[in-house]
């Protein structure tokens, strides 16, 4: 496993994952720790194709990066408009219980997976694409829970379209 | 590996006569000659402007956020080029056979926004933030009719592979296909007519699924959006906005801008010409003893399958990319609400339409 080429494409995407995650929390730029998180998400992406889920990995680039990291974006733009700096400088608050939080979090998830015996389950290992296997199996097994998250975005759409709708409403009566 | 820079010195020679097409057709449009001094009929302008521009003195603006700014011609070009990964450019011939290839494509391409948001928000100027923002609402809401119409093709080919989707347009699809092994006219069986032996464009996907040509239409006008093309070319309006997101750069960033530019339209003709031209397939069809399809394609694999693989596909590209100057010099820009209108109430439900009638083909099919 060592000498597997493999295992040095997981050390690259972690350190860019570590690395980036670092950045983010201690530059003080709001703009730059969205950036920073873009490169975070980029190497979830390459983790999760080099465990040969390619279908998740473009997920994660789509909706991640494509949908949610954009959206933070534009909020940080125009919070910045409003407030007329050019830059937004975030503070460190509650340091010392942030950093034991986080170890402790560390902790309990070290534990689980060593404990979950990963190890011995490394036998399945797909080496064709995952596309057609999940299609059928959301179509099949899953579809109760793929319609409901259907019928959840739906909802969200409409709701999104009618608050923005009535604003625009008030604002040409008055 | 070896591929690399193959396609990107076949993006540099492209960009440099694509400009050099662009200044000769806005001329032929405009009644005037177009570059005509540099060599002859001008061939030689683009040349000197590129040796003009990496001369150039490169400035970054002092309240630039300096970071931002250098990073993002670098992210918006590898984005753009990263999509050239899964392009099948003849039968054997491609950089990476994935399973998600159009899917990897579209969600790649997405990251050119980035980009863009980078590109305008670090040159720290209202006219390069404009630009970005427009740039960037524009491309997300024509993502939408874009990949609904995508989406009509995976649909009709049952695959999201690039190369499969290519086999099934051609004259191998009993041999190399995995989903099916015959092609029948207009796709439907049940008429009779087989006409896998005839190939041609009768083969391709808007002539396996005659609603794929609306699909085509739609996928034309969205990808014209997605590349900033005129009549979608607000987010950098000259008479508004300068130049939008690469106002301030200058000599070699905004080399790379402009080549991003161009090898995205480059990239979206071949995704159209692969999705519903026949990619890499001869347009002409095998009648009786002509065997026009016979001698216009190689057998995959072979030396001739290579070149001509690459020579129709390359081909089909090119006059894509020539409608594309066309319509830029031909109509005016959309207003905002013009450009909102079409996406919204005008393409999305056409896309939704299609996807319908396509399902429901598909049954047909077999």
């Amino acid at each position: 496993m060592i000498n597997n080429p493999e295992v040095y494409f997981f050390y690259f995407f972690a350190s860019i994952i570590v690395g980036s995650a670092l950045f983010l929390l201690i530059t003080k730029n709001v703009v730059y720790s969205a950036f920073a998180l873009l490169s975070t998400l980029l190497g979830v992406a390459g983790l999760f194709v080099l465990a040969s889920a390619d279908f998740l990995g473009i997920m994660q680039i789509v909706i991640y990066i494509g949908g949610v990291l954009l959206l933070f974006m534009f909020a940080i733009m125009f919070a910045n408009k409003l407030t007329g700096q050019h830059y937004i400088i975030t503070e460190h608050k509650n340091l010392l219980s942030g950093i034991i939080l986080g170890i402790v979090v560390f902790i309990i998830f070290a534990t689980a997976i060593l404990n979950a015996g990963y190890k011995e389950q490394l036998s399945y290992y797909p080496d064709k694409g995952t596309v057609s296997g999940i299609g059928v199996e959301l179509m099949t097994s899953y579809v109760l829970p793929f319609e409901f998250a259907g019928v959840f975005l739906f909802v969200a759409l409409i709701g999104a379209s009618i608050v923005a709708g009535y604003l625009i409403k008030d604002k040409i009566k008055k | 590996m070896i591929l690399i820079p193959v396609f990107l010195s076949i993006i540099l020679v492209y960009t440099v006569f694509a400009v050099y097409a662009e200044r000769k057709i806005s001329g032929f449009i405009q009644d005037r000659y177009g570059p005509m001094e540099v060599g002859p009929y001008g061939i030689l302008q683009t040349i000197a402007d590129l040796i003009k521009l990496l001369i150039k003195e490169d400035i970054v603006p002092q309240s630039a956020d300096r970071k931002l700014f250098i990073a993002a011609p670098a992210i918006i070009f590898s984005a753009i080029f990263a999509g050239y990964a899964v392009l099948p450019f003849a039968p054997g011939l491609e950089a990476s056979r994935v399973s998600v290839g159009v899917f990897y494509l579209l969600a790649i391409i997405s990251l050119d926004v980035i980009g863009l948001l980078m590109a305008g928000w670090g040159s720290n100027n209202k006219f390069s933030l404009y630009g970005a923002i427009r740039a960037v609402a524009q491309m997300i809401s024509y993502e939408v009719p874009l990949s609904l119409s995508v989406l009509a093709v995976v649909m009709t080919c049952q695959s999201l592979d690039l190369q499969e989707i290519s086999y099934q347009q051609s004259l191998w699809i009993g041999d190399y296909s995995k989903i099916s092994d015959s092609n029948y006219l207009l796709g439907i069986e049940s008429l009779g007519i087989n006409i896998t032996e005839v190939g041609g464009f009768l083969t391709w996907n808007i002539f396996r699924n005659p609603v794929l040509m609306l699909s085509f239409v739609v996928f034309f006008v969205a990808s014209l959006a997605e590349c900033n093309r005129a009549p979608f070319d607000i987010p950098e309006a000259e008479s508004e906005l300068v130049a939008g997101f690469h106002t301030e750069y200058t000599g070699f960033r905004f080399a790379i801008l402009f080549l991003g530019e161009y090898a995205i339209m480059l990239l979206v003709s071949f995704l159209a010409s692969i999705l519903f031209l026949g990619s890499w397939n001869s347009p002409f069809p095998n009648m009786g003893f002509l065997r026009l399809a016979d001698w216009t394609n190689g057998y995959p694999g072979t030396f001739s399958g290579i070149a001509w693989g690459t020579f129709w596909l390359i081909s089909k590209a090119f006059s894509l990319i020539g409608l594309q100057m066309v319509i830029r010099w031909t109509y005016p820009r959309l207003r905002v609400d013009q450009l909102m209108f079409l996406c919204w109430k005008v393409l999305t439900p056409l896309a939704l339409i299609i996807i319908l009638i396509s399902g429901f083909w598909r049954l047909m099919m077999n």
